[in-house]
């Protein structure tokens, strides 16, 4: 380990950190879920609308579900399922992401 | 001479052997709860070596070519896409490093994984949009994790084959 090693992680680290402050500080509860597959928008619909849908892409499907306030995917038949653990969002700054569907979930 | 070329040419293959073989244990560990696709990147420890015990051009062709077996074999033209980013920012990264002397094998590679998945996330984006860059905090931080563990472990392996290479490569050289 040199000096500047330490340096190097630290500003990352720091870099890291504002970052994070700064996506905590602009969250917003969201009202819009926009949903983009393959960098276009593919729907958009409101949070607040207890909704359940089938996102259908040439290489899978992946379903999705808005309810209380909170979307998430449920079911999806991509390989690793990142999707699904990646829970459930609510807020302006959060997201879920297919890759291999290249699958956007956001909050707007 | 050319009995040199052809033993550092093939000893380079064994090495991009090396780096897949490492890339498929890593699928072998398990690693709960990871939303974010996060990897440990073990080929890059390979790719330290090269790069410390070989020269700089030698592990970009190591590094480079993996990338492209790795992607014909068990991936797409996206995985590809990304892949290539990552690797070829961070060897350019920590080539760059290595040349200015300062830093220690644990710091280049912590830059190394730094940028190479600040490589795939600037692909991410262009192919995804810019929801992708929410991930960027986590990346840094898996950056540095990671680099960190690579770094040590790399150094350990430079530090043991180093004298039994040195009659086939020069290093220190660019």
């Amino acid at each position: 380990m040199k000096k500047n090693d330490i340096i190097l992680v630290t500003v990352v680290g720091i870099i890291a950190v504002i970052m994070t402050i700064i996506f905590l500080v602009t969250k917003e509860t969201g009202n819009r879920v926009i949903i983009t597959v393959d960098s276009k928008k593919y729907k958009e619909v409101y949070l607040k609308d207890n909704d359940e849908f089938l996102i259908e892409t040439d290489e899978g499907y992946n379903k999705v579900i808005i309810k209380d306030g909170k979307v998430w995917v449920e079911e999806a038949d991509c390989e690793n399922h990142l999707c699904i653990s990646q829970g459930k969002i609510s807020n302006s700054n959060e997201t879920i992401v297919c890759l291999p569907h290249k699958l956007i979930i956001t909050v707007e | 001479m050319k009995n040199r070329l052809a033993r550092r040419i093939a000893f380079s293959a064994i090495m991009v052997a090396l780096a897949m073989i490492m890339s498929y244990i890593e699928l072998l560990i398990p690693f709960y709860g990871n939303a974010f696709g996060i990897k440990l990147g073990l080929a890059n420890i390979i790719i330290l070596t090269a790069l410390f015990v070989l020269n700089t051009k030698y592990a970009f062709v190591i590094s480079t070519i993996r990338v492209i077996l790795i992607s014909i074999l068990f991936g797409n033209v996206y995985s590809f896409a990304f892949s290539m980013a990552g690797a070829i920012l961070s060897i350019i990264i920590m080539s760059l490093l290595k040349l200015m002397k300062s830093f220690s094998i644990i710091g280049i590679s912590i830059a190394g994984a730094v940028f190479h998945n600040l490589g795939q996330i600037s692909v991410a984006v262009i192919v995804l949009g810019k929801g992708m860059i929410y991930y960027l905090p986590v990346l840094l931080v898996s950056g540095i994790v990671t680099g960190l563990i690579i770094g040590i472990s790399g150094g350990i392996v430079v530090k043991r084959t180093k004298k039994h290479l040195k009659h086939m490569f020069e290093y220190d050289t660019i």
